[in-house]
């Protein structure tokens, strides 16, 4: 796996109350990223290493985990057009 | 998580995040509507206010425009909309337009919608324009003549909803209820069913932003406000009639703010008092701490009071604070057309009861 990610430029986003808002511009709809979604998201170009120390700073998890996590969450971006791999 | 846009609106507005920037990119207009509230460069002439300080008299550079999406990117903005005047007549439009996409804003667009061919409709569609709202003035080139004196650019206004739809672009259309579009309400409805788009009409016609009231002169029927209410088929472009005991008004200085084509900062397109200029203030400073802007929502808050006092429709009342500033010089005044409004409102959803 990729370890850099860039935002689909389609992809409106700001942080609402500490939560990114998406809107996916070709779909129109809008979601709400949880805590530790949000947080890899407003810090996705920094790549997965300084993600899974942001994020195990942050939280009670291991860095097994959050890297596990992070990656499977980003496999989820990737699906849905919301992130390209560079 | 899926989120609706009014949840989120309410999650805005409870703390109070800057969540829109309506941008008047430029004053200049193809239009000369008869009723418009913002008519700049009709007779030729600036803005008629005096202009304190000489540097805004410049409009705003791409580079401030840059600096002023940074901004507005890091207080909080997810919705951006461009606006005019028509803002495709700005000469850097689609410059400023690329700025802003490089903020992730998503963004939407206020036209008379003449001025978007096809090649247009692929360029916003590029440049990140998620929606635009397109203003129609009337069913055909007679009445567009008679509403703004552009009978020949009907035709382009229904080929650029096609275009813009081609192109994914949500489009819809508004109406603004007059003498004029009263009198083929049900052909401006057809014109956007056939079109597959929605249309929202707006009920009031306001006073210039000068304080002139001639546009007045073009406020529909009692009869025509009669239908617009109670015909199912007529849509607001808002819901006024949904505001529930103890709200707010309306959302100035709550969840956005606007900025004129010289970076004069205002609470709303309509209110008319400078709240600061973003080439003197840092906006998310002004958003956060100016009296004024504190002020004026003191002021919105307290207007449901106001309305009390003098109609039993007033939860129907959609009072415009900024309206009636110009009106009569008092935000906080009730506007006897929009209680009429109101009273039609209660009356149609009392016998609906029954």
């Amino acid at each position: 796996m990729s370890h850099h990610f860039k935002k689909n430029p389609d992809v409106s986003w700001q942080m609402v109350e500490g939560q990114a808002v998406l809107i996916h511009n070709k779909l129109g709809e809008i979601q709400v990223l949880n805590d530790v979604g949000s947080i890899v998201w407003e810090n996705l170009e920094k790549g997965v290493d300084k993600l899974v120390e942001m994020i195990t700073s942050e939280y009670d998890v291991s860095e097994e985990d959050a890297r596990k996590d992070i990656e499977t969450f980003i496999k989820e971006l990737k699906e849905v057009g919301a992130i390209f791999a560079e | 998580m899926n989120l609706s846009l009014d949840d989120l609106f309410e999650k805005a507005y409870k703390k109070r995040q800057l969540l829109y920037a309506f941008l008047e990119i430029t004053y200049n207009c193809n239009f000369a509507c008869k009723f418009c509230y913002n008519p700049i460069y009709r007779r030729g002439l600036e803005r008629g206010r005096d202009v304190e300080v000489k540097t805004k008299n410049f409009p705003l550079t791409l580079s401030e425009y840059s600096s002023l999406f940074e901004k507005l990117k890091k207080g909080g903005v997810l919705f951006l909309t461009l606006t005019g005047g028509e803002p495709l007549m700005h000469p850097h439009f689609f410059d400023i337009l690329k700025e802003a996409k490089k903020r992730a804003f998503s963004i939407r667009v206020f036209t008379n919608g003449a001025l978007i061919d096809e090649d247009c409709a692929k360029k916003l569609k590029e440049n990140g324009v998620l929606r635009v709202g397109i203003t129609l003035y009337g069913w055909d080139k007679q009445s567009y003549e008679e509403s703004c004196g552009r009978g020949e650019d009907f035709e382009k206004v229904i080929n650029a909803v096609n275009f813009l739809k081609k192109e994914g672009i949500f489009v819809y259309l508004k109406c603004v209820l007059t003498k004029i579009t009263e009198k083929k309400m049900d052909e401006i409805v057809e014109i956007a069913d056939k079109l597959g788009v929605i249309l929202r009409w707006d009920p009031v016609v306001s006073p210039t932003v000068e304080g002139f009231d001639y546009p007045l002169k073009f406020m529909a029927s009692e009869k025509a406000f009669e239908r617009l209410i109670t015909e199912e088929k007529f849509k607001f472009s808002s819901s006024p009639f949904e505001r529930a005991e103890g709200d707010s008004i309306c959302t100035v200085g709550r969840i956005s703010i606007t900025i004129d084509p010289f970076g004069n900062i205002k609470p709303c397109p309509q209110w008319q008092e400078e709240i600061g200029n973003v080439r003197e203030n840092d906006i998310l400073e002004i958003w956060n701490n100016s009296e004024k802007l504190k002020e004026i929502i003191k002021i919105s808050e307290e207007i449901p009071e106001e309305l009390k006092k003098v109609t039993k429709a007033h939860k129907y009342c959609f009072h415009c604070a900024a309206r009636s500033k110009l009106l009569f010089g008092d935000p906080k005044r009730p506007d006897p057309q929009e209680i009429k409004i109101a009273e039609i409102k209660m009356a149609f959803e009392e016998k609906k009861k029954k």
